[in-house]
């Protein structure tokens, strides 16, 4: 649950701003063509953390060299699966992240 | 007291005739291939500097993450000669794998772990595999951002190996992620654990080394050797190579200190180009080099079983090289021994230059 909203959902299209999922790395990012997703910055191969490279528009571990694209997916060197993407909506306006299929209700104040 | 009173006194209490019929009883054969000898007690000496200067640093070191990395900036510029004791720990590390991969291979090569003398490779093999756990939980201790990323690819390459791997490895990382729990844990590990456990097995090793004597090449076997004694000559000589090597590791520690990395963001990226110390970068390029998908399998899990196999191997070597047991020349596992060798030897430069 992240507040202010705004400051992670209207930054620039083609870049990415990061949030503690739990104690890992968590990204919101608009791509090029200006959709927002929440992703878990960590890399597939052997969990370090990512980066995000606007020039390539892509993904880059530099642990050991991996690359994924915009969707997550692994293109280039060691990394086995793509990134893990995460589900986000705006409530209360509050910025809720959770995980794929995962129920979340606010606590009521 | 005087001395000569004082020894009187150990005298009436105790026999040391034994020990000193022992000491001029042994005996080391004298041949072409002696010098590999000294690397055993050369990698001691290192332990006993290592041993020396860690609990120096242990009582300045603060283990939770919020300190770690400032305590240990405050031993190097604060501290009355802080800065040589962390100094000569660094390079004292750095030698002492470095001799034990010596030793290792030199071992392997004369192929001394034979029959009847296997207990003493597994127990070596095992001491080596203690050093390298010493030096990840060591460097990890730094709290900066290479020793993160680092311990966050050796504990969870562990996820890839098949039943136990996740157990093992929330087990190190006392916890789902690397986190200041991983530090106190790798700290314990660090100045308890593993400390105690390696005397226990080094007192099996030494012990065994003088159990069955110094092992003899098969080259040099059914030959007619020089024997040296023990005392005093081949200690005199292990002493001066004791010497030799402090100054080399003095020397170093106070010319090239180790650098401090920034400190560790678990929310940042690590920096460009990140690697571990030299002794990971063989394992850290065959990482590299595995693509994500090899023939529909998982690259990743694909690598680490491979690497596990190679290790497993390595270490059962003396189950498998026959020829030897039975005191025969078997140049197949000479080749073998080569291909680990040149593997290590090219993967390390591959790495450290890439």
């Amino acid at each position: 649950m992240l507040p202010k909203p705004g400051d992670f959902l209207d930054i620039p299209a083609n870049s990415t701003k990061a949030f503690a999922w739990g104690g890992k790395l968590g990204y919101i990012f608009k791509r090029a063509d200006n959709t927002v997703v929440a992703l878990k910055g960590v890399c597939s191969h052997m969990e370090c953390n990512i980066v995000y490279k606007p020039a390539d528009r892509k993904f880059y571990c530099p642990c050991h060299k991996g690359w994924f694209d915009e969707y997550g997916k692994n293109i280039e060197g060691p990394p086995p699966k793509p990134l893990e993407f995460l589900e986000y909506r705006v409530e209360d306006n509050k910025l809720i992240v959770f995980k794929k299929g995962v129920k979340v209700e606010l606590p009521k104040a | 007291m005087s001395c000569q009173k004082l020894r009187g006194w150990f005298l009436e209490r105790y026999d040391f005739s034994e020990l000193r019929a022992f000491a001029k009883k042994k005996f080391v054969p004298k041949h072409k291939h002696d010098v590999w000898y000294y690397t055993g007690g050369a990698a001691l000496f290192l332990f006993i500097i290592q041993f020396v200067t860690g609990m120096v640093l242990a009582f300045y070191y603060v283990p939770y993450f919020e300190q770690a990395h400032k305590s240990i900036i405050e031993i190097v510029t604060k501290l009355n000669m802080g800065w040589f004791f962390r100094s000569l720990h660094h390079w004292g590390a750095q030698f002492a794998i470095g001799i034990l991969f010596i030793h290792l291979f030199g071992t392997l090569l004369l192929k001394s772990y034979r029959k009847p003398r296997e207990v003493l490779w597994f127990s070596g093999f095992i001491l080596l595999g203690f050093s390298i756990f010493f030096g990840l939980s060591g460097y990890f201790l730094l709290w900066d951002e290479r020793a993160f990323a680092a311990v966050r690819v050796a504990t969870g390459g562990l996820s890839a190996l098949p039943v136990l791997g996740e157990t093992f490895k929330a087990f190190l990382r006392g916890g789902i992620d690397v986190t200041g729990e991983t530090l106190v844990r790798f700290y314990a590990f660090h100045v308890c654990v593993l400390p105690m456990a390696f005397l226990g097995l080094l007192v099996l090793h030494l012990f065994l080394v003088q159990y069955h004597g110094m092992s003899l090449p098969l080259s040099q076997e059914g030959k007619k050797l020089k024997q040296v004694p023990f005392f005093p000559n081949v200690v005199y000589k292990d002493l001066m190579v004791w010497l030799v090597l402090f100054g080399i590791v003095v020397t170093l520690a106070t010319l090239l200190p180790p650098q401090i990395g920034t400190k560790a963001d678990p929310l940042a990226p690590p920096p460009e180009n990140v690697k571990p110390e030299w002794y990971f970068l063989f394992l850290f390029q065959t990482l590299k080099f595995f693509p994500g998908d090899m023939f529909g399998l998982n690259g990743e899990v694909v690598a680490v079983l491979l690497v596990t196999l190679a290790i497993l191997f390595f270490f059962l070597i003396p189950f498998f090289d026959r020829k030897s047991q039975h005191g025969q020349r078997s140049p197949v596992f000479t080749f073998i021994g080569i291909v680990y060798l040149l593997y290590f030897l090219i993967m390390t430069l591959v790495g450290y230059f890439s």
